[in-house]
């Protein structure tokens, strides 16, 4: 042809068009790629785990609750036994009392482990958020399947409780109170606050 | 003076300056319009595509406005409210209630009031527990629909970012469409310009003037042709009758 043509050019535009066609459909395809990995790495945190999760929960407080009750009462039986009280409406009231810190316990370690686990799911969907959004920036699925078993591993592991405080320090009160008072009533004898080691020793006065 | 053939002449060289000039302008216009078209396409293409994935994001939305309207909160609240109760009575209603210290040579009097004394903290225990069961609730439906929302939130955004991506390459497509849109101008155009173009000024020069036989001086001939005039030498008679 007497005249140069752009053929050559064209069908080399042609193959740069496909060519970046191609590179975001397969970006596209490794996000959503990416996105199925972290789904999948997530899909053990559902509503199974997070019942498991309470009852765990409560598992670890309820009995150092039971504990602390078990010694409550024990104290409180003595002291009202002590005092004449054991068999009396006093005595039965004061029980009473103890018996209802304990369920109101009970019941706030419930509640509790219900936030806990929302916390947790919280935790959970902000984690997956974020696997979302850094895999579209990176469009990596091998890489983000890897970022979001570590991420979900390290949420599976035990949160650290912190142990129950004194839970019937308040309920006790009375009882203590009661000692103190009889402790101290005329007629009784003097009880040195200080104690003594007990048991067989040696000692000697120096003159 | 033009002779008849100089103004044929003249009027050939403006039609092909005219007709080169058209086709050369209609060639530009066509490729013009080729590399309009080319773009719309791709622009097109790109809005076909993009199309769809706003209609997946549009389809997620109204999934999750369907559960949020039409009563679809208070039922929901009402769901995790009942749950949170249900655990808290439970763990309630699982106490040791064999607490009652009492010995069993205890008078039948003393039993019973122990009995009723623990049965009413359990009951007060368990209307606490709903108490705490309704109340949780209401955080419960908002933390439940803050998730809800995140995890839509979340699909609509992948789509955000395809279609994101669909028109950040998008110009790059253009180009390239235009760019193989475009086809080779007609080669006569220019050669019909160009023609007009000798042709207007062979005209001007009066070589057509010439060439159609018309007379005309020697030196201006040759000045108009762009030739040195001829150098005449006299002879020593002829020179002898001018001088006289």
């Amino acid at each position: 042809m007497c005249f140069p043509d752009s053929n050559d050019g064209q069908a080399q535009a042609a193959r740069s068009k496909d060519k970046l066609k191609r590179q975001e459909a397969k970006r596209e395809r490794q996000i959503t790629k990416g996105n199925e990995n972290i789904d999948r790495a997530f899909a053990g945190f559902d509503d199974a785990y997070y019942n498991q999760f309470q009852n765990d929960y409560t598992g670890y407080y309820f009995p150092q609750l039971e504990d602390q009750y078990g010694k409550a009462r024990g104290h409180t039986t003595a002291s009202l036994f002590e005092r004449g009280l054991g068999e009396s409406t006093v005595g039965s009231a004061t029980l009473g009392d103890l018996f209802k810190a304990y369920t109101d316990k009970r019941a706030d370690i419930a509640n509790q482990g219900v936030d806990a686990a929302n916390q947790i799911k919280s935790n959970v969907e902000k984690t997956k958020t974020d696997l979302y959004t850094l895999n579209q920036a990176s469009a990596d699925p091998k890489g983000i399947n890897a970022r979001a078993l570590g991420e979900a591993s390290t949420l599976v592991a035990p949160t650290a409780f912190s142990p129950l405080g004194n839970v019937f320090a308040s309920a006790l009160d009375p009882v203590v109170a009661a000692a103190a008072a009889r402790g101290r009533s005329p007629g009784t004898p003097y009880s040195s606050p200080y104690r003594y080691a007990s048991g067989s020793g040696s000692g000697s006065v120096v003159t | 003076m033009c002779t008849g053939i100089e103004i044929a002449a003249l009027l050939a060289a403006t039609a092909a300056s005219a007709g080169g000039a058209y086709v050369t302008q209609q060639g530009q216009q066509a490729n013009a319009e080729r590399e309009a078209a080319a773009r719309n396409a791709e622009l097109k293409a790109v809005q076909d595509r993009t199309r769809q994935m706003a209609d997946r994001s549009r389809e997620l939305y109204k999934t999750r406005e369907s559960e949020v309207t039409r009563g679809g909160l208070p039922q929901r609240q009402e769901e995790l409210t009942g749950d949170r109760t249900a655990k808290i009575q439970s763990a309630v209603e699982t106490a040791a209630p064999e607490a009652a210290p009492i010995s069993g040579s205890a008078p039948a009097v003393v039993k019973s009031e122990v009995a009723s004394k623990m049965k009413d903290a359990l009951d007060a225990g368990v209307s606490r527990a709903k108490s705490l069961g309704k109340v949780g609730g209401y955080s419960d439906l908002w933390a439940d629909q803050g998730l809800a929302n995140n995890a839509t939130a979340r699909g609509i955004d992948v789509q955000s970012n395809f279609i994101r991506g669909q028109y950040g390459i998008l110009p790059a497509l253009q180009d390239y469409a235009a760019f193989g849109s475009q086809k080779a101008p007609s080669p006569w155009g220019p050669i019909l310009q160009g023609a007009g173009s000798v042709l207007g000024s062979a005209v001007g020069s009066g070589s057509i003037g010439k060439l159609a036989g018309k007379a005309a001086p020697a030196a201006g001939v040759a000045g108009d042709l762009g030739m040195m005039p001829q150098t005449y030498y006299l002879s020593p008679d002829e020179l002898a009758r001018v001088v006289g």
